[in-house]
């Protein structure tokens, strides 16, 4: 293979790897931005997510659409449990509300293996083989992934841009206090958000399910990612999780492609290092206002 | 040479220009009060002064050093300390260790001294005591200080503020939210520690009373701008001076 | 809760908790109990390093990254030859000089970058014991650690471990409760509870945040270097997420504020996973509701629970004795 295509399979590679965790991190931001928690427990309702999606149509042989709806439907409202009984009362609170989400991590990734076992679920793929352009390689599965998580970004950035919901949100996202002063139902905005970004995690899951294997361990990697990307990014902003999970899926492409596994890892970290020093608000991040 | 001296200062949040090209200076013994309309920039220029801020031009020079910029922790050491308006205290702790606490950053101890005596600690709070006296908070000093009354918590602030012992010691609003007995008990505590410590003072204000009674200079910002700079009498008759503060009501009215 | 004018505990109660921890091996009934008590030992020290780096506002989710560090350190140069007991101490700096390093980049920003990126580095950490499998081993990690010892006798046995072990975790807790009455814990406490008061006062917080974090990891490197010798076995396994967790819950379910907590949060949460060995998923379930339970009612600890009760002990002995003052 030439240089040329083996560059441009990588850089493509690394796009899409970079989507993924796009979609992974957009969910985790837009709940700090709002709700100001850092939430450790992000990555397990992805993993919910995927293991209710390989049940309903890996094992029990369900339509597509409808497990993709009930997956996502179930855990949202696990969600909604969680935020109603655990994060609420950690509102004002943001260092105990954090710590509060890595025993709510610990409680779903174990009830996930008391309930389910430990072993690895393999989902069925929904499609099957490559599309080849000019020489260059697009799996099928991973273009289904690609194509969701543009889906769900474009979706996120409408809901925001241009809706009532969204600009409470937005409001919200600046200043909960004041917001709630000019008439947002902050009881209401704090619960939606938490909602929406545990929903864009079970959809992550669940496109990714025929991609990876199941099992109830994988929530920890797009968690630990998600933190990275954000941190890069900017904690709160949505166009930051994608050029930084952009910028991280090259990376990851780059490294192992031309070098090796933990070269890759370390390189992350100190992109995350550099943009902390360069710039602590994150590339995209807002700078936060001086008392 | 005089202990401050603020020249040609500028500061600006994005297009917003906060505090426009302001000079004035301090001389060892005034007590200087920063008046103005709502809006006018004192905080701003307050925090650009104590080193919360930073300059976007011009220069502060404190004890003939110039200290524009520098963090607010190094400017303490060197003497020049400040009070604020809201989470003045320290709320779980004691009175007596708020005040000690205030005690550390300036005093003998290094950072990796006091490990196995406790002396420190006893010199620290016999300063405390001495300065919860002038206060009157002696009585409460084994209170938590979120179980102080608002006043006290404001003259606990001030305490704290003295316990760095700094030679220029800065205000902000300090009767601000005070009933008019408490607000003429910390006045008169003011005046006792500027003229039993040599303290020079620089206050933000909107209590004229106050203002009246305790400065010997009083300097007036408008839009960032520097009005006025002159005694209470002369800038109270200064027909910019009042128009900056009826102008204002005026439009608002 | 105020340090400075809470009594301390009675000194009779200290040194009756020293003695029988010491005279543990005498009355233990089996090697079990002794283990159990080994475990607690370094488990305290690791606490104590996280209350330390609490104590001054931060939250370090990357402790365990660093024990791994120094385990990973003091096996390879003891493997290497160099004496354990002298490994013990160059796992701790090391562990000290990262978070140095580390802890002076990340600390002046907003609390919940420096979480992220911590828990960042433990994370990095285990992958890189994974991946650097021909010096780490990888997933096998090293087997065959040198034992400790100490002119001349070897702490081969898990039973002769044991007095070492406790030696150096009650070193831990004196040095850590001299830090937290030492201006130095005075300023951490400050910049934990009024960060913008305390820079107002002349202290460079920044500065003693990194110093917090940087004793602290260095108390997780050793600890980390003490259980690789104690087990003579250390893998990417050792220190993972669920163990920076644990040492959290112990801290959180004991109490931040003196060395009472992480005393009690020790005793507490360590026998729990030696018990529930067999459904290892229930213990973690355990830890997870005991966590965020605390978090909900009893945010302080257990520790505070003891405060109040010694309090309100106080407060009925001045009243009685102000009702007899005005009796006589």
């Amino acid at each position: 293979m030439s240089m040329d295509i083996i560059l441009a399979q990588t850089v493509v590679n690394g796009l899409m790897v970079g989507m993924i965790y796009v979609l992974m991190a957009i969910g985790f931001t837009m709940v700090f931005g709002i709700m100001r928690i850092v939430n450790f427990a992000h990555g397990e309702f992805y993993m919910v997510g995927a293991f209710l999606f390989a049940i309903l149509y890996g094992s029990n042989g369900m339509p597509f659409a409808v497990s993709v709806l009930l997956a996502i439907g179930a855990t949202a409202l696990l969600g909604l449990m969680m935020e109603r009984v655990v994060f609420r009362r950690f509102r004002g609170n943001e260092l105990n509300g954090m710590i509060a989400s890595v025993g709510v991590a610990l409680v779903l990734q174990n009830s996930a293996l008391l309930l389910w076992g430990s072993s690895a679920r393999t989902v069925p793929p929904v499609v099957s083989g490559v599309l080849s352009v000019g020489g260059i390689v697009f799996p099928w599965s991973r273009l289904v992934v690609i194509i969701g998580a543009i889906v769900a970004v474009v979706s996120l950035n409408l809901l925001i841009g241009h809706t009532r919901i969204g600009r409470a949100m937005r409001a919200v996202a600046q200043d909960a206090e004041i917001a709630q002063v000019q008439g947002i139902r902050v009881d209401v905005i704090f619960p939606a958000a938490f909602v929406l970004g545990v929903s864009l995690a079970a959809f992550a899951g669940v496109l990714m399910a025929p991609v990876l294997s199941v099992s109830p361990f994988i929530g920890l990697a797009p968690t630990l990612k998600a933190f990275v990307i954000v941190v890069i990014g900017g904690l709160g902003s949505v166009p930051g999780a994608v050029v930084g999970g952009l910028l991280i899926g090259l990376i990851e492409s780059f490294a192992g492609t031309f070098v090796s596994a933990s070269l890759s890892e370390i390189l992350q970290f100190l992109v995350v290092i550099g943009v902390v020093l360069l710039r602590p608000q994150g590339l995209l991040g807002r700078k936060e206002r001086e008392a | 040479m005089s202990m401050l001296e603020v020249d040609s200062l500028k500061r600006s949040f994005g297009g917003l220009v906060a505090v426009r090209n302001v000079s004035f200076k301090v001389d060892e013994g005034d007590f200087l009060g920063l008046i103005g309309p709502n809006g006018a920039g004192k905080t701003t220029l307050f925090n650009v002064i104590s080193g919360v801020l930073r300059p976007s031009a011009g220069t502060v020079r404190f004890l003939d050093r110039d200290i524009s910029g520098q963090p607010a922790n190094r400017t303490v050491r060197q003497g020049l300390s400040r009070t604020f308006q809201a989470a003045t205290v320290y709320p779980e702790a004691t009175v007596i260790e708020n005040v000690a606490r205030g005690t550390l950053g300036s005093s003998l101890t290094g950072l990796w001294s006091g490990f196995f005596s406790r002396k420190w600690r006893g010199n620290a709070e016999e300063k405390a005591y001495h300065a919860l006296d002038l206060f009157g908070l002696r009585r409460r000093v084994d209170l938590k200080a979120r179980e102080l009354s608002y006043g006290e918590q404001r003259r606990l602030g001030v305490a704290i503020a003295l316990a760095s012992e700094p030679k220029l010691l800065m205000l902000d609003e300090p009767v601000a939210g005070l009933n008019p007995e408490e607000a003429a008990e910390l006045a008169s505590v003011l005046r006792r520690v500027k003229s039993e410590r040599g303290v020079t003072m620089v206050m933000v204000e909107h209590h004229m009373r106050t203002v009246m009674g305790l400065c010997n200079r009083v300097v007036v910002l408008d839009h960032g701008t520097l009005i006025a700079d002159g005694t209470p009498a002369d800038v109270v008759s200064n027909p910019l001076v009042i128009e900056a503060y009826l102008g204002k009501e005026a439009v608002d009215a | 809760m105020n340090l400075s004018t809470t009594k301390p505990m009675s000194y009779v109660a200290v040194a009756v908790a020293v003695i029988l921890a010491v005279l543990l091996p005498w009355f233990a009934p089996n090697q079990f109990y002794i283990h159990l008590a080994t475990v607690g030992c370094i488990n305290l020290m690791l606490v104590l390093g996280l209350a330390i780096i609490a104590r001054a506002g931060q939250l370090s989710m990357g402790h365990g990254g660093f024990a791994l560090v120094g385990g990973y350190v003091s096996a390879l140069l003891s493997m290497k030859g160099w004496p354990p007991l002298l490994t013990l101490f160059v796992a701790g700096v090391t562990a000290a000089v990262i978070a140095a390093a580390l802890g002076w980049i990340i600390l002046r920003l907003r609390g919940v970058y420096f979480v992220l990126v911590a828990f960042a580095f433990s994370q990095i950490a285990v992958l890189l014991a994974l991946d650097m499998s021909s010096i780490t081993g990888g997933a096998n990690g090293l087997v065959g650690v040198p034992p400790i010892s100490i002119f001349g006798y070897v702490l081969r046995a898990k039973p002769q471990f044991y007095p070492f072990a406790l030696a150096c975790a009650l070193t831990t807790l004196l040095l850590t409760w001299l830090l937290y009455r030492s201006p130095l814990g005075t300023m951490m406490a400050a910049t934990a509870e009024n960060q913008r008061l305390t820079e107002s006062s002349g202290i460079d917080t920044h500065r003693v945040q990194v110093i917090a974090f940087t004793i602290g990891s260095g108390i997780a490197g050793f600890a980390g270097a003490l259980s690789t010798h104690y087990l003579r076995f250390i893998s990417p396994d050792s220190y993972t997420f669920w163990e920076s967790v644990s040492y959290l819950t112990m801290l959180v379910v004991g109490g931040r504020d003196g060395v009472l907590g992480p005393v009690i949060g020790v005793v507490v949460l360590t026998p729990l996973p030696e018990l529930l060995r067999s459904t290892e998923g229930l213990q973690h379930i355990i830890y997870g509701t005991m966590l965020v339970l605390c978090l909900m009612f009893v945010p302080n600890g257990l520790a505070s629970l003891v405060q109040t009760w010694r309090s309100r002990q106080r407060l009925a002995r001045t009243s009685a004795a102000v009702v007899a003052e005005e009796v006589t």
